[in-house]
């Protein structure tokens, strides 16, 4: 057994039990209480309150379930999207195949988070405040990976026999596409979609940080470390303990990306 | 190569340390020196505003209109009282329509060229031209001879008197415009007659002041530095950063709707550091106020539901205590308040009861806040949580400016956090901006609010004045206009090598009270 593929998903279960047993373990996480205040850490409060006197634990646990919901719904949609993407322009290739491949150029030229940062305040302004902004506006960014490596992975599978095969017996193109080369190429798309959960969850937190993500008082990690950068000198947990949930959900995705990467790339040598 | 179990040790070590940072710390206390000190040649204060030195719609900037120029009158809160600065005293005529000024003698611009009665003919000219507020103020002005100037006016009112105190109306050099004393000429640099002088300015990064000898001279004063350097530092918190760095001396607010001040949260850390804090309470108050034309707050009984639900000391709370809780509509030094005996309360249960009286019990109502103002961000969110206990759920729209306006703009929202008021001289200017009928930026106008505003920007009679005061601060109270949450504070903090005293940070050399801070006294130890 791969043992950065088990640390990987020990540290993403561990967040998901946690963000799933918020509302047992943790309390409510927008309840103020002026008088406990900016309280340290204590057997009351075990990552201490903020500046309204709501207790960090809550706040963090349920943020968790802010932070990986969009991730993962994130990386879902992007997933689809770029595969879809991807397969057509690789396996039609083409006219198809030229335009995709301009798109794809165009927003791999401009930098992400510069490119989120705009999107999600155009949002802001056409459709209002809403989490949604910033999945859509990470979307758009996200897809190109997985259409870019998807491309690559239809560019070799098409030429393959059993693709030769299919053809030969008279299946029709999006037979072939749907049901042999997408289901084909997954493996690598899974674990570029586990390594770039972690992208995702930092993208975020980014925006979170610079307030154009998920706003208050819903708690989410980047925000969260955002309000507690005023008091980094004089209550350091309210920065240390949502950093340290981001660090952590970032080194589980990414340990279990690895992990899954050596496991498929043994198997593919072993075929 | 690090091995694995090297990398948990780091790890390991790194968050142990980081948690034993969350640790309390021992605060040592500070000794003041009592050897008489030496001053070093500069100050540095970081501001958050450009001082705009070139001009623009609205003029030069706040700071140069305090330090560089000076007004005919200035404005003494405590007794409501308009009293005497570049012009010596002054006569009404029509009701205020016409306001004849006798100017002090032997007063010098920074230049050295003497102040008189063109110099005011100028600035009007010049306002009436260049301004908003001098367009809809001024007719003409004439001069009577070297040392006496009758205004004109638009409208026959006390206000008139009042706005001659506000900072817009400050009087400059007719050699601050090329060519030289000429209304529609280009605006080069302020030259005034205030304590400093401008020496150099670069747009949004700093601007270099020096000491007026003219000003110092007058007051019989000596400066404790050469060069007043004041940088802009637009973030609230990277200015913090510049003081605990030592890159400046000091840091003060500008605070005109909450625009770069230092955050209040962050005072009290800063004095327990050994910064010397300066605060002033202003008679500005954070309000909530309602989009009071639509439902569910065109019904005056959810308006006294959300004012009763307020927990105003909570509020203070987050602001470390630093704010006071505004149980009435403005500081206790405004004129009428203390008379007017109208206070705002808590009470919770009795919120509820109003909010199911008229029938919105678990209604959504939108409160839309600016993302730049942190502070506002918090307080909306306590407040959400003070509405949610007598059944009413907020749904707080944090935006961006752009939005934040054009949503404040369009009425497209139910509640949103404004100020009344300002700083001392602006507290007739506010009254007509915020309750003033037909005014773009009011807050609450209603026909009886609207009148009893209308007397009170008429009447020079200050006894008649303060009645109409009351009636309104009563029936602001009675039709639960707007919420009074907390009364803003004016703030300095300076370094612990830094000499200034809180009355002379808020008062003219001749004991005039002052709204702004003044930094003619301050000087930094060697």
């Amino acid at each position: 057994m791969n043992r950065l593929c088990v640390t990987g998903l020990g540290i993403i279960l561990l967040m998901v039990i946690l963000g799933l047993l918020a509302p047992l373990i943790a309390g409510n996480p927008y309840k103020t209480d002026l008088k406990d205040r900016l309280e340290p850490p204590s057997l009351k409060h075990p990552f201490g309150t903020d500046q309204l006197g709501r207790d960090l634990f809550s706040r963090v646990l349920w943020g968790a379930r802010t932070s990986l919901f969009v991730a993962l719904t994130i990386s879902l949609i992007s997933m689809s999207l770029g595969c879809i993407i991807g397969a057509v322009s690789g396996y039609f290739g083409g006219i198809i195949d030229d335009v995709i491949g301009r798109i794809i150029d165009v927003f791999l030229a401009i930098p992400e988070l510069v490119f989120n940062i705009a999107l999600v305040g155009i949002f802001c302004v056409a459709y209002g405040v809403s989490t949604w902004n910033v999945i859509l506006a990470v979307v758009i960014t996200n897809w190109v990976s997985y259409a870019r490596i998807t491309r690559g992975i239809v560019l070799s599978l098409k030429e393959r026999e059993f693709v030769l095969c299919a053809k030969a017996i008279g299946a029709g193109e999006w037979y072939i596409l749907l049901r042999h080369v997408i289901p084909n190429s997954i493996g690598p798309i899974v674990v570029l979609a586990t390594l770039n959960m972690g992208n995702v969850i930092m993208t975020i937190a980014s925006l979170g940080f610079l307030g154009l993500g998920i706003q208050p008082p819903t708690p989410e990690w980047g925000q969260m470390i955002n309000a507690g950068k005023d008091y980094i000198t004089t209550a350091p947990w309210l920065t240390f303990f949502p950093g340290l949930f981001i660090a952590l959900s970032v080194l589980g995705f990414n340990l279990l990306g690895e992990g899954l990467r050596d496991v498929l790339e043994r198997k593919s040598f072993i075929e | 190569m690090i091995t694995r179990r090297d990398f948990l040790k780091y790890v390991a070590l790194s968050s142990a340390t980081l948690l034993l940072g969350c640790a309390k710390k021992e605060v040592t206390p500070v000794t003041t020196p009592t050897a008489k000190p030496t001053y070093k040649a500069e100050f540095v204060l970081g501001y958050g505003k450009d001082h705009k030195l070139k001009g623009g719609k609205w003029g030069i900037g706040f700071f140069p209109k305090i330090h560089v120029l000076e007004r005919l009158v200035e404005y003494d809160l405590k007794h409501d009282e308009y009293v005497p600065s570049l012009a010596k005293k002054w006569e009404v005529e029509k009701d205020g329509k016409i306001i004849t000024f006798e100017l002090n003698k032997g007063i010098k611009f920074s230049d050295g060229s003497e102040f008189n009665a063109e110099a005011v003919k100028f600035t009007v000219e010049w306002l009436k031209l260049n301004h908003p507020l001098g367009a809809e103020t001024f007719e003409s002005a004439d001069v009577v001879d070297d040392y006496t100037v009758s205004i004109n006016y638009k409208d026959a009112m006390f206000f008139n008197l009042a706005k001659m105190a506000e900072f817009h109306m400050s009087i400059m050099s007719p050699k601050s415009v090329k060519p030289e004393g000429d209304p529609k000429g280009e605006f080069v640099l302020p030259i005034g007659s205030g304590a400093f002088k401008v020496v150099d300015y670069k747009e949004e990064q700093y601007a270099i002041y020096a000491p007026n000898e003219f000003w110092y001279e007058r007051f019989g004063i000596k400066p404790k530095f050469k060069r007043f350097v004041v940088k802009f530092i637009k973030d609230d918190d990277t200015r913090v950063m510049a003081l605990k760095s030592g890159e400046v001396d000091a840091i003060s607010d500008y605070v005109h709707g909450g625009s770069a001040y230092t955050p209040r949260n962050l005072l009290g850390p800063l004095k327990r550091e050994g910064y010397n804090v300066f605060k002033r309470i202003i008679p500005l108050t954070w309000i909530i106020a309602f989009n009071y034309k639509k439902e569910p707050f065109n019904d005056v009984k959810m308006r006294e539901a959300v004012d009763l639900a307020v927990n105003r000391d909570d509020v203070v709370k987050i602001f470390d205590n630093q704010v006071l809780p505004a149980r009435t509509l403005f500081i206790e030094d405004a004129p009428g308040i203390k008379e007017a005996g109208v206070t705002y309360e808590y009470d919770p249960k009795k919120a509820k009861e109003l909010v199911e009286e008229a029938g919105y019990s678990g209604a959504e109502v939108d409160m839309i806040v600016d993302k730049s103002q942190s502070d506002q961000i918090l307080v909306c969110q306590l407040i959400q949580q003070q509405l949610k206990n007598i059944g009413l759920n907020v749904k707080l729209e944090v935006l961006e400016s752009g939005a934040y306006k054009q949503r404040r703009d369009s009425g497209e929202y139910d509640m949103r956090m404004y100020y009344i008021g300002g700083t001392d001289r602006r507290f007739y200017l506010r009254m007509y901006w915020r309750f003033y009928p037909g005014n773009k930026w009011s807050a609450y106008v209603s026909e009886r609010t609207g009148e009893l505003c209308k007397k009170i920007l008429k009447e020079f009679d200050k006894e008649k004045r303060k009645q109409y005061l009351i009636e309104f601060y009563k029936a602001i109270h009675d039709e639960h206009g707007v919420v009074p949450l907390y009364f803003d504070i004016m703030t300095v903090v300076t370094s612990k090598n830094v000499d200034a005293d809180y009355y002379s940070l808020f008062h003219y050399p001749n004991g005039i009270p002052f709204g702004e801070p003044l930094f003619y006294n301050v000087g930094v130890r060697a």
